[in-house]
């Protein structure tokens, strides 16, 4: 039992109280008789009441807690520790947990009390995490001198390292700065006096942010109004950090209105880099509130175009991203049209994003997502140039494998794909790469027959040769070529030469996909039927070939060369699907020696029974001809690129229809 | 080979043997008693007496020291009622050998045979046989016959006295018949030979086994027949081992020759016609014209006839889009360079050989040779056009190939398709040296077993040696070979491309090699006996640096240089497709001279095809 409720627990807390100590000790002593986890405690409101309202209640209850020792090596916070141990989680186990190590440390005289205090950073029984919670409320009542409090502050902050649980560290700044406005602006002019480090900058910037927020009687004996009036253009860089800084913070508790982040960032405009970072971090809190308004939107974006581009720190380029993302995405439809093509220009001068960079590729992800909801030209545009200037990002954008599903999921929906994907045949190359990449990362093939019909022969034997330069993915060839083909009936004979070595190609290169997918095709069509006999006499031939003796020949070292090959690719295999399977890294895996047909196990002293061995398998077919001649490949790629340049300077030409 | 051939060649063979197998001083002597005695044994008759007695084994038989009595050898029947008494005789059947090497006397000696032994109770007739491995003539059958129609036909109790004769055609009939296995040998090769043929129809053709244990046996057996002073009979044993072990190709279930048989067919008659040239170097003055005539006669027959057939019979299959690429395999790359490159090799030679053939003969017999080598060079090129693997040489002793396809398009003037060839050779292989296709440049150890295991290495870039080359160089000096100076331009590329250190190398792909130098070689004084023997390859290495600024004018002055200090030494009076095929089956390189002197020598022949 941990307490009992009581119908008038504000009338009698005396009673609410008591309950609670006596729950409390006998917890206490169940937790240092026995070496077993500690329950935890029920608490209510009402007793929280209570142990404020009761000193002595309190002072019972701290008597309690540093009598009741497991051992008598037991130190101030491993006690303190103990009852942290038995108190629920949430504000309620917080608030007693405070409340007693305050009260703990007032008994104490005041130099027994700093030095207890000294020892909180170095506190390395693990209780650290669970005490920083409840420093707000200690911080409340105890004072520490400006010339303890910043080494002590910055002592917590390097135990603290990149943990993220550091809520009790920031608002335990905010107590202090509250209870002891005055020491807090001594120390903020100790950190505004030297080069701080970052960490530091950051201690400052709240101390200042807190100040800001508390009312004109603390303002008069700080002296805000100066702050606030010279720190901005101080000559001091430290000061202007510190003040940029600290709006980060309090924009976090106050409205920002458009006059305030158009007074930021005119001042961030003429200031350094390290300033200008600030600007960033800035509008990154600004925006991750939701609260911004389209105005202010409009100024972040001008501000961020004047400052990233693609050799910016990637903190700055992501802020960029996501600045871009959250105006697409919730910015209204009117302003959005106004403002989009400067939205996705800032999107543009940030690239190439390295690959790597996740993050800001979520940014990039959402904002497609938005866009594709919206437009279709902007979209196909900004598609087109995001991949000429990051081709491989893109790329891997679409890629389903590497990335959340989301992106292409949306895009197989959008109704401007279709039309994207006839960029194919455009005179840009990098157009016609990122439709190929399209289609390769699976997007539902549908040429657009008539727009087809309309394009002139030029740019359809261009797709085909970059297509061909960029190689399809094996489901989407034959797909691709059988759609093309009633467009090369009504062409030249030179594009159905062209054509027809593509379709003999991918017929001898994919016989199981391309080639069984011609000879399932309705098309009655001459060039597919050449095609088709074509590949069938060249597979004829091999089989004749494979059963002549002309092949049948063994080379020196190759068998024991395919079985050190085979060893090392099944390994690396091995290898790599451990690391990408979440579920082989938590669960134990055997290799069964002996037995092939399934497996029993032996565990707890239960024998199962046997199950059968389950098999997955995927198989799927590679390209013969790529790979059976792979220096022949890169030799052939060099033509059709000469061959693309080719029919691109004719297209390109004033005399010619073709562009 | 056709029945024909075997037939002649089986003849030879026994007309080469003398009348008893023996040893002597000069070394072993073999005697057709051997095979009279297989061919009785065979027809399961029981010697009653032999005129030797059964060596130890791997030996020859030791000659009795006893009266013989005209009697060589005599067998019972397998019904105990037949005599056979055979009177052996090493020479012609004439009037005059009839009488002056004992014939008559002998054969009427034998006609009295000892009847008391109580094996021969049962006996009912006797035949005297004549056995000879030489021709005869008219009146040495006459002088026969006489004897046989004047002498009595009755013995004691009235068993019945015949005569009969066995010429080299009865023997070779009879031979061919009942002993066309290791019996047909001489005694000291039945065992080894018998399991040289146990081995050949069970080893996959050119399987481990097959390299390790069947040709190193092969190899040995060869030099053994072909030990001590080359002879006639020695050479003739070599042809009827081949004809012997050809019946012994290995077979499927269903009794036909496998797939590699015929290729492993090709590999031992290799090694052959390589002991049989170097034995024919060997020949004392005296006979080397009768040898070397032998030779180029089993040369032809039992290598380029079957080479030739081989592929008209294959060639479809050869020149089909994609034929030694096998899909989907691992370390293919090296594994198509390595089957593509044994067939230029091999048809090269082939070309190679029958060039020669055209040069020293009659006009019809050049314009059938012209004929088959136009069908030769057709393959060739049809190979070439359908595998791209022939333009991927792994190693740099695939020169060899690389030169022979040069060498049978250039003795038909084809220089646009030499130019062309050349031209996608070097740009293949310069892909390959910038890492562009994942495929390494060639390595210089010459060594598939080595080149295999770095493959399957985890970075074969770093583990094989590519920075030095012969084949580069050797292309070079053939690009000059092209008229009106066209080859100029190949080798300036070839030159910037490999030799050249790049001034910026950041321009440089990542996977790319370094630097490759060019290493040239000076053959010994007696290279062409050394590729015969298979001694290494001796002599002393060049390394060349060219003129950047002029490469093929520096290289045309390095040649002239070269060809000035080689000046000195003789070209071997072997057949040079003889000594490529050396060089093959040695891994030797190709001596400069080869295409240098070609280089010359090819427009005339060119000329001449047209």
């Amino acid at each position: 039992m941990t307490n009992q409720r009581q119908n008038n627990t504000d009338s009698e807390p005396s009673a609410e109280g008591d309950d609670l100590l006596a729950s409390l000790r006998a917890s206490l002593i169940a937790a240092a008789d026995r070496d077993l986890p500690p329950q935890n405690l029920m608490i209510e409101a009402s007793s929280i009441k209570a142990v404020e309202c009761r000193p002595e209640l309190l002072s019972r209850i701290v008597d309690q807690v540093f009598q009741t020792q497991s051992s008598d090596r037991d130190s101030f916070y491993e006690s303190l520790g103990r009852l942290n141990h038995i108190l629920p989680f949430g504000s309620e186990g917080r608030t007693i947990l405070g409340l007693v190590w305050q009260a703990a440390l007032l008994r104490l005289p005041e130099d027994e009390r700093e030095s207890k205090l000294e020892e909180f950073p170095r506190n390395e029984d693990g209780a650290f995490f669970g005490l920083l919670e409840a420093l707000p409320i200690v911080l409340r009542k105890i004072r520490l001198s400006p010339a303890r409090a910043l080494p002590w502050f910055r002592r917590i902050r390097v135990v603290l390292g990149e943990d993220l649980c550091n809520r009790g560290y920031w608002c335990g700044i905010d107590a202090w700065t509250e209870t002891d406005p005055v020491n807090a602006r001594d120390v903020l002019d100790k950190i505004s006096e030297h080069f701080p480090d970052d960490d530091t900058l950051s201690l400052g910037a709240r101390i200042l942010a807190t100040l800001r927020r508390q009312g004109a009687d603390c303002h008069r004996k700080v002296g805000m109004a100066e702050i606030e009036q010279t720190w901005p253009t101080h000559p001091e860089s430290t000061k202007r950090l510190l003040h940029h800084r600290s709006w980060v913070e309090t924009c976090r508790w106050k409205e920002i209105s458009d006059d305030d982040v158009a007074r930021l960032l005119q001042r961030l405009d003429a200031a350094g880099p390290e300033e200008v970072g600030e600007g960033f971090t800035f509008i990154r809190f600004l925006l991750n509130l939701g609260k911004t308004p389209p105005a202010s939107i409009d100024l972040m974006i001008k501000w961020l175009r004047s400052h990233v581009t693609a050799k910016a720190p990637p903190m700055w380029i992501f802020t960029a991203c996501m600045a871009a993302r959250v105006a697409i995405k919730d910015g209204a439809p009117i302003w959005k049209s106004e403002h989009l093509e400067a939205l996705l220009q800032l999107v543009l001068d940030c690239q190439p994003i390295p690959e790597g960079h996740a993050g800001t590729w979520a940014e990039i992800d959402q904002l497609i997502i938005a866009l594709f909801k919206d437009s279709t030209a902007d979209t196909t545009e900004f598609l087109a140039r995001l991949f000429d200037s990051n081709p491989g990002g893109l790329r891997k954008l679409f890629d389903h494998t590497s990335r959340s599903r989301s992106c292409f999921m949306e895009m197989t929906r959008w109704s401007g794909l279709p039309k994207l994907l006839m960029e194919m045949f455009s005179v840009s190359t990098n157009r016609r790469q990122l439709a190929i990449s399209l289609i390769n990362s699976g997007m539902p093939l549908n040429l657009v027959q008539s727009e087809l019909a309309a394009l002139n022969e030029s740019r359809i034997a261009l797709g085909i040769l970059q297509a061909r330069l960029d190689g399809l993915r094996p489901q989407a060839a034959s797909g691709l070529l059988l759609q093309l083909l009633p467009r090369i009936e009504n062409g030249s004979e030179e594009l159905k030469s062209l054509f027809a070595e593509e379709l003999s190609y991918q017929a001898k290169n994919l016989p199981g996909l391309c080639l069984e997918a011609f000879k399932k095709s309705e098309k009655s069509s001459p060039v597919l039927k050449a095609a088709i006999a074509e590949a069938e006499s060249y597979l004829e031939s091999l089989r004749a070939a494979s059963a002549s003796p002309v092949s049948a020949m063994c080379i020196p070292g190759l068998r024991r060369a395919r079985v050190t090959t085979q060893r090392r690719r099944s390994l690396e295999i091995t290898k790599t699907t451990k690391e990408a399977s979440v579920f082989l890294q938590l669960v134990k895996s055997f290799h069964i020696i002996y037995g092939n047909e399934g497996f029993a196990s032996y565990l707890h002293g239960t024998l199962s029974p046997p199950t059968p061995f389950q098999e997955f398998s995927k198989s799927a077919e590679m390209p013969r001809l790529d790979l059976m001649d792979r220096d022949g490949q890169v030799l052939r790629r060099h033509h059709i690129v000469l061959q693309i340049r080719s029919l691109e300077k004719r297209c390109a030409s004033p005399n010619s229809n073709d562009a | 080979m056709t029945p024909d051939s075997i037939d002649n060649f089986l003849s030879l063979y026994l007309r080469s043997l003398y009348e008893e197998s023996r040893e002597v001083k000069a070394g072993p002597r073999y005697g057709f008693d051997r095979v009279i005695h297989q061919i009785a044994i065979a027809d399961g008759s029981t010697p009653v007496r032999l005129p030797f007695f059964r060596g130890a084994r791997d030996k020859l038989p030791k000659p009795k020291k006893e009266a013989e009595h005209g009697v060589d050898m005599s067998f019972i029947s397998p019904d105990r009622e037949i005599l056979t008494v055979f009177v052996l005789k090493d020479e012609a059947l004439t009037y005059k050998n009839f009488i002056g090497e004992g014939m008559d006397k002998d054969l009427r000696m034998a006609a009295m045979p000892d009847l008391k032994d109580p094996a021969l109770a049962d006996i009912k007739r006797v035949r005297v046989v004549l056995g000879y491995n030489k021709d005869e003539d008219e009146e040495g059958v006459e002088q026969f016959e006489l004897l046989a129609g004047s002498h009595q036909t009755r013995l004691k109790r009235g068993i019945r006295l015949e005569f009969d004769r066995w010429n080299l055609t009865k023997i070779t009939e009879l031979a061919k018949e009942r002993l066309l296995s290791p019996s047909l040998l001489p005694d000291s090769f039945y065992n080894k030979f018998s399991y040289i043929c146990a081995q050949y129809g069970d080893f996959d053709a050119t399987s481990p086994h097959w390299s390790e244990l069947l040709i190193p046996d092969w190899r040995e057996f060869l030099d053994d027949v072909l030990q001590g002073p080359t002879k006639e009979t020695k050479l003739r044993l070599v042809s009827i081992a081949l004809i012997i072990l050809s019946q012994h190709a290995k077979t499927d279930a269903k009794g036909r020759k496998t797939s590699g048989a015929a290729l492993g067919w090709i590999e031992i008659v290799e090694w052959a016609m390589l002991a049989l040239w170097k034995a024919s170097a060997a020949a004392p003055k005296k006979t080397s014209r009768k040898i070397k005539r032998i030779v180029v006669e089993l040369w032809f027959t039992f290598y380029l006839e079957e080479l030739q057939a081989f592929y008209r019979e294959h060639a479809q299959s050869l020149t089909s889009t994609h034929s030694l690429e096998i899909p989907g395999e691992e370390l293919e790359d090296a594994g198509g360079s390595y089957r593509a490159h044994w067939h230029l090799g091999r048809l090269g030679l082939l070309s190679m050989a029958l060039s020669e053939i055209i040069q020293s003969h009659d006009e019809t017999s050049r314009q059938v040779g012209l004929a088959m080598l136009h069908e030769v060079q057709e393959w060739t090129v049809g190979l070439l056009n359908s595998n791209p693997s022939c333009f991927r040489p792994m190693l740099d002793i695939q020169h060899i190939e690389q030169f022979l396809v040069w060498r049978s398009l250039a003795v038909l003037n084809r220089w646009e398709d030499l130019e062309a060839w050349l031209h996608e050779l070097t740009e293949r292989i310069y892909v390959r040296y910038m890492g562009l296709c994942g495929i390494t440049g060639i390595d210089y150890r010459n060594s598939w077993e080595l080149l295999m295991d770095d493959l399957s290495g985890t970075d074969p870039r770093q583990s094989i040696p590519t920075a030095s080359s012969y084949l580069l160089l050797m292309l070079m000096e053939l690009c000059l070979s092209l008229p009106e100076g066209r080859g100029d331009a190949i080798v300036k590329s070839i030159h910037s491309r490999f030799v050249v250190e790049h001034e910026d190398e950041s321009k440089r792909p990542k996977n790319a090699a370094g630097p490759v130098d060019l290493i040239s070689w000076s053959p010994p004084e007696d290279w062409g006996d050394r590729i015969l023997a298979g001694q290494d390859d001796g002599g002393y290495g060049i390394t060349v640096a060219l003129d950047h600024d002029n490469p093929a004018s520096s290289l045309r002055n390095f040649v002239t240089k070269s060809l000035e200090v080689e000046a000195g030494k003789t070209f071997p009076a072997c057949l040079p497709s003889v000594l490529i095929l050396g060089c093959l089956r040695h891994s030797i390189p190709v001596p400069p001279a080869m295409w240098r002197h070609l280089r010359f020598a090819h427009q005339g022949e060119g000329e001449a095809a047209n």
